[in-house]
């Protein structure tokens, strides 16, 4: 049991399998389904979501805040995700062997912290002056680290079984999630209610060292890493879906943890929150528990989202990165977001086009021309509250490069504008669509995400649910006009990695 | 520091207070935050159900699990088989991987692989194979209107695979693919190499898929290694679903009765029970941090050890967990990574080992290193307090739920004892266990097993930025990863076309080189000629003469400026002189020699009617334009010979020896030149002979007769 305290949902595409399906045969055990599943909003707007299942003495719990990296600015990229990092650091009672004591020590730091860089960033810094106050600084942080108690916070859940405790910061959301033995479903709602009603962002500045060993782990040693955050600056001008959500180097070394509690007291507020517990709980005796805790968190007005629309593009984007790595191939067509009436044939137009043996794209390319060992096609990157991206991909043969697998994608994409697709290719998606939602159905933490998901992204849990009989009605047509008002190329964005060899 | 900064920063906290505490405040003033989880009383936990399998062994030996399981219509399938990549022959490693896939991808007797996909994919089933080190097998997802047709596919795969040659090329291209990408990604690499230093480069679990070794393998060596392990005695079948386990017992008969009961003979594989401490540094360029391993092999590391609770229970506490001593010291308090871990890895029946792993910015490195390293000699000093042990106690109990809160879950846990023969009781011995357990216990076992002193330490990363050489932790060994370029070239399998055309080319060689007649009669040979050698060491030179007797006999004089060297083959011993010392050739060496002659034009001739011939593809040589001519016997490959098309003259020979200097397998090229007519027969005055693509000598002969007595003496040892 390997226990990674968060991952991006970003890389995750979790939400794919849930996106899309069909009708004919679900009816019954859907409708079953959905009337396990209760909600009910607290006067302060918090929503709650319980999905009861019974099958096992387990839940799955998670806190889905309607803000992540998008609502980030200019400045400040990486700060939802730092954030996330600080949440796990424990209350004013929890982390801690003296609070009267850490608080003076806390506030001290970040003192000599901000001298510090005022001193940095002088044209003529005195260097006697810095390295007295990094010596300050140490001091302190020394003397603090003895009145710490690290991971004082998720002890508590840990120690009653708490398994899975993790988070996650994307584009659209931040999450918390931690699976419980479902008899300890109040000291879930307790302990998270303590969390955000009375954090306390002790270790901020060796927790900011962490994050930008993250940003060196998945970006900067990785060639995929590299090339996916140059492959979404160059798709959006100016959505912040344009930024990596590990955010830029130079923007984590400096981050303030005043920017840090700002964004906390802006976006961590009851009307932007959303708590899904889904398991063996009983529905009546979890909302008493989350009443019990959270009805005291104040009112406050739903923040405001970023305002920024990425305009409609207008050519072709390319980039060559030649890298030392063998060659990949990243496509990215603009669409628009969940909401829209189109993001159903979108989603089985990615199956269609690159995800399965049988899909277009592995057939041409990995069958029969052998030019690629492997495609993908995910509908919605790198979000999906926003308009996002269809991301296409495939990853070369050994002696080919990105360039001429490239070519043979345009190809197959012509011929889905200009062919109508036959009838059973398409039933043959959404018989695949049908089974991964029953398959779905199988994961408390699953399902509980996409009904977060669906809450906020549509407007309604419920949507998931009905995506049943959309599907069933698209047509070949529908299929054929959505690629042609999308796969076009003055839409397109292409990143790829060719060897150094063949610069 | 004087009053003035005091003061100035007495400000700006005050500032940022007031201003945290404005927005802050409404909070502040109505939340209650004095809870104490402490106090709070559970209601009793929901009983956890688990289901015990219904299990049965089919009259041919496949052994079935059954649990029921109605909520969704599911069902799913899974096989598992002992057979894998261990039991590789080295000269093709990645057989096992390969027959994993084309088992699935290249059809059954019934339908081609791309009539499956389609089938399959219309149904929206699942169905795949694979063959990973030590195990192998298939697993099945379908909806459960669908089992049947998916059932039916799953169990041909496994009995009558096709293995279409064209989809074994497809699988080559993708396992190449791999080997190409497989320096991409540093934490693959990290993890992979020290997995080598770990069991050994070259042994069962360290040997490496390469070109070589991918291009090595034929479509019989696929058919050969699924026939011997895909036995149904070596099956175990777990299906979980919405189905009723009386109707899948007959189904299962009907598909998989007819399948026949085999004994297998498992290769032996060795499994090294200590590896040497050793330093190691790999140097990669486009990475912005240091990937670091340290562990050792502990034989002792076995589910069935009866410390394995405690020792689990002290991962858990060392470096298992987000609260682990390893978390907090390396991540949590010194900001050194973003993943840090450490902690005895287990195994069902082989030796187990210790690893720790993290990742940190060059300049931390060995403060990583010594962070980690001073938490396990703490731990190993039994330091462990009571606290810890509560904590780390009521955590494993609670969660003992999540490894069986899903019937497919249970399922694959049996099936797992089952097929490593332990009590299907064991987890629930080992839930007992564990509440027995005391402080004592765990420090004791700390003690036991936690052993810094012989350890195994990699590091991938730029050296020139660590904050000190690594050599204080020994002599460090730099790893080179360099991807080597394939050396025997592919070589293509026959069809009855180039089959046909392989037997009427070797005709028309035997004729050039005089006929088998001439051939035969001049059996004796005496040659003269200078050897020039490059060698990583320089060049030397010599000069040699050697007697030959078709087709077992042979005896080399060398001289150099070094000295002079004998070496004798006599078909049955042989020997080597150098110095005044005398050295017996090894049954390898033995063994190489023969195979050595049966690369001659002579042997082939007389043995043309049991070899197997094939022409494939031309290519050119010095512009000759040349047909490539494979000679196998029976299965095992011999050599492409390259013939000229209008000499017919053998104007190169390539085969798989062994690397001079390493003794390593590697592709040989000798290439023919200047041919003169002696006694009918063209005989090359120039030869090179190239290693690996690079030549290693070159041989200009100076006399040569045919058909000379040759005293027997010669090739006899004398006594001294």
């Amino acid at each position: 049991m390997l226990i990674n305290k968060e991952w991006r949902i970003r890389y995750v595409f979790l939400f794919c399998a849930v996106l899309i399906f069909s009708s004919f045969i679900i009816g019954q055990n859907l409708a079953q389904y959905e009337k396990r599943i209760h909600d009910y909003t607290l006067d302060n707007g918090l929503r709650v979501i319980i999905l009861e299942d019974h099958s096992a003495p387990v839940a799955s719990f998670i806190t889905y805040t309607d803000a992540g990296a998008s609502n980030e600015v200019v400045g400040a990229t990486g700060l939802a995700h730092i954030l996330e990092h600080m949440a796990f650091k424990g209350t004013s009672k929890f982390g801690t062997f003296d609070y009267e004591k850490e608080k003076p020590l806390l506030d001290k730091l970040d003192a000599i912290y901000h001298d510090l860089m005022v001193e940095k960033k002088k044209l003529n810094p005195e260097k006697a002056k810095i390295e007295a106050l990094e010596n300050e600084f140490k001091q302190v942080q020394d003397e603090h680290s003895k009145i710490v108690d690290q991971a004082g916070f998720a002890r508590i859940l840990e120690a009653e079984g708490g398994e899975g405790m993790n988070a996650g910061t994307g584009d659209d959301m931040t999450v918390y999630l931690v699976n419980l033995p479902s008899n300890k479903a109040e000291l879930w709602a307790m302990m998270e209610s303590l969390r955000f009603k009375d954090p306390v962002f002790r270790e901020y500045y060796k927790e900011r060292d962490v994050v930008i060993e993250e940003r060196r782990l998945r970006v900067e040693s990785q060639p995929i890493g590299r090339l996916l955050e140059e492959f979404v600056a160059m798709a959006y001008k100016a959505h912040p879906y344009g930024v990596d959500v590990i955010g830029h180097m130079s923007d984590l070394q400096e981050m303030t943890i005043q920017q840090v509690k700002d964004f906390f007291n802006k976006y961590y507020v009851a009307s932007n929150l959303t708590l899904v517990i889904a398991g063996d709980v009983n529905p009546e005796q979890m909302i008493t528990y989350v009443k019990k805790y959270w009805s005291d968190l104040p009112k406050f007005e739903k923040p405001e989202s970023p305002r920024t629309i990425e305009p409609e593009q207008i050519g072709e984007k390319k980039m060559v990165m030649y890298d030392k790595s063998q060659p990949i191939l990243i496509i990215g067509y603009h669409k628009p977001a969940q909401k829209d009436k189109d993001e159903s044939v979108i989603g089985l137009l990615s199956n269609i086009l690159a995800n399965g043996r049988t899909s277009r794209l592995h057939e041409r390319l990995v069958k029969k021309d052998k030019s690629a060992v492997a495609t993908f096609a995910f509908p919605g990157y790198p979000g999906n509250k926003y308009p996002g991206l269809i991301l296409i991909g495939a990853v070369p043969s050994k002696g080919k490069t990105s360039a001429e697998v490239d070519a043979v994608v345009l190809e197959e994409i012509e011929k889905l504008k200009n062919e109508k697709i036959n009838i059973d290719e398409l039933n043959k998606v959404k018989t695949q669509a049908r089974a991964q939602l029953i398959r779905s159905l199988d994961s408390n933490l699953g399902m509980a995400m996409a009904l977060a998901q669906y809450q906020i992204n549509t407007g309604d849990w419920r949507n998931l649910f009905k995506q049943l009989d959309i599907i069933s009605a698209i047509t070949p047509d529908d299929i054929q006009n959505a690629a042609k008002k999308y796969l076009v190329l003055k839409n397109r964005t292409v990143a790829m990695i060719e060897t150094e060899e063949t610069k | 520091m004087n009053n003035r900064f005091k003061i100035k920063r007495l400000c700006i906290a005050v500032c940022a207070l007031a201003a945290a505490i404005a927005l802050v405040s409404p909070m502040l003033s109505a939340v209650d935050i004095n809870y104490d989880p402490s106090k709070l009383v559970y209601p009793p936990a929901s009983k956890l159900n688990i289901p015990t399998p219904e299990k049965f062994t089919l009259p041919n030996g496949i052994r079935v699990l059954l649990i029921e399981d109605h909520r969704l219509p599911l069902i799913e399938m899974s096989v598992l088989a002992k057979v894998g990549s261990v039991y590789d022959p080295a000269d093709k490693a990645g057989l096992a991987s390969l027959t994993g896939t084309v088992m699935r991808t290249g059809g059954t007797q019934k339908m081609t692989g791309d009539e499956i996909d389609l089938k399959l994919e219309t149904l929206a089933a699942n169905v795949e194979t694979y063959i990973d080190d030590e195990t192998g097998g298939a697993y099945l997802n379908c909806l459960k209107e669908n089992f049947d047709t998916s059932l039916a596919i799953l169990a041909d795969i496994l009995q009558t695979p096709r293995f279409d040659q064209e989809k074994i090329d497809l699988a080559k291209i993708e396992i190449k693919s791999a080997i190409a990408r497989r320096n991409d990604n540093v934490m693959s690499i990290a993890a992979r190499e020290f997995n080598r230093l770990l069991w050994g480069a070259d042994s069962a679990k360290g040997k490496m898929v390469e070109y070589d070794t991918v291009n090595a393998i034929t479509r019989n060596d696929l058919v050969n290694f699924h026939n011997k392990y895909f036995v149904p005695n070596n099956m175990i079948i777990g299906v979980v679903g919405d189905f009723k386990a009386k109707e899948i017992k007959n189904k299962l008969e009907k598909v998989f009765g007819n399948w026949k009961k085999f004994e297998i003979d498992f290769p032996q594989v060795e499994i090294r029970k200590s590896a040497p401490a050793s330093v190691n540094y790999i140097f990669k360029d486009d990475i912005e941090q240091s990937n670091i391993y340290l562990g050792y092999i502990c034989p002792e590391m076995q589910f069935k050890n009866p410390d394995y609770p405690a020792v689990s229970l002290m991962n858990y506490i060392l470096g298992e967990s987000s609260i682990s001593r390893i978390f907090k010291e390396v991540r949590t308090k010194k900001g050194l990574a973003y993943s840090a871990y450490g902690s005895f890895k287990f195994s069902f029946n082989n030796p187990g080992f210790f690893s720790a792993f993290c990742q940190t910015k060059f300049s931390t490195t060995c403060l990583a290193i010594d962070t980690i390293l001073d938490v396990a000699n703490r731990m190993k000093n039994g330091d462990i307090s009571q606290e810890e042990f509560t904590l780390g106690k009521n955590a494993l109990l609670n969660s003992f739920v999540f490894g069986f809160d899903k019937n497919r879950k249970i399922l694959q846990n049996q099936i797992q004892l089952e097929f490593s023969a332990y009590p299907a009781d064991f987890y629930i011995k080992y839930r007992e266990a564990l509440e027995k357990l005391t402080l004592e216990d765990i420090n004791a076992v700390a003690k036991k097993y936690i052993d810094t002193s012989n350890l195994l330490i990699l590091v991938v990363g730029k050296k020139d930025q660590f904050e000190a050489p690594l050599d204080k932790y020994g002599k460090v060994t730099e790893l080179d990863i360099t991807i080597p370029e394939p050396k025997a070239s592919a070589i293509a399998e026959a069809t009855p076309a180039s089959l046909t055309a392989g037997k009427e080319l070797l005709a028309k060689v035997i004729k050039a080189y005089g006929g088998k007649e001439l051939m035969q009669k001049n059996k004796s040979r005496i040659e003269e000629y200078s050897i020039a050698l490059t060698l990583p060491q320089g060049e030397f030179s010599m000069d040699g003469k050697t007697y030959t007797i078709y087709p077992d006999k042979y005896r080399m004089d060398m001289n150099s400026m070094m000295g002079s060297m004998v070496r004798v083959y006599n078909g049955d011993t042989g020997w080597a002189e150098m110095g005044g010392n005398s050295v017996e050739m090894s049954s390898e060496d033995i063994k190489e020699a023969k195979k050595e002659r049966s690369k001659e034009i002579t042997w082939i001739s007389e043995n043309a009617d049991k070899l197997t011939v094939y022409t494939a593809g031309e290519d050119t040589i010095d512009q000759r334009k040349i047909v490539k001519l494979v000679v196998k016997n029976g299965e095992e490959y011999i050599a492409t010979f390259s013939i000229d098309s209008e000499t017919f003259l053998i104007l190169k020979r390539s085969y798989m020896g062994r690397d001079a200097m390493s003794g390593a397998p590697s592709e040989q090229e000798v290439f023919s030149y200047d041919f003169k007519t002696i006694e009918g027969m063209p005989i090359p005055f120039k030869t090179i002979i190239k290693q690996g693509g690079k030549q290693i000598m070159e041989i200009k002969m100076k006399k040569v007769e045919i058909g000379v007595p040759i005293s027997d003496d010669l090739f006899i040892k004398k006594a001294k």
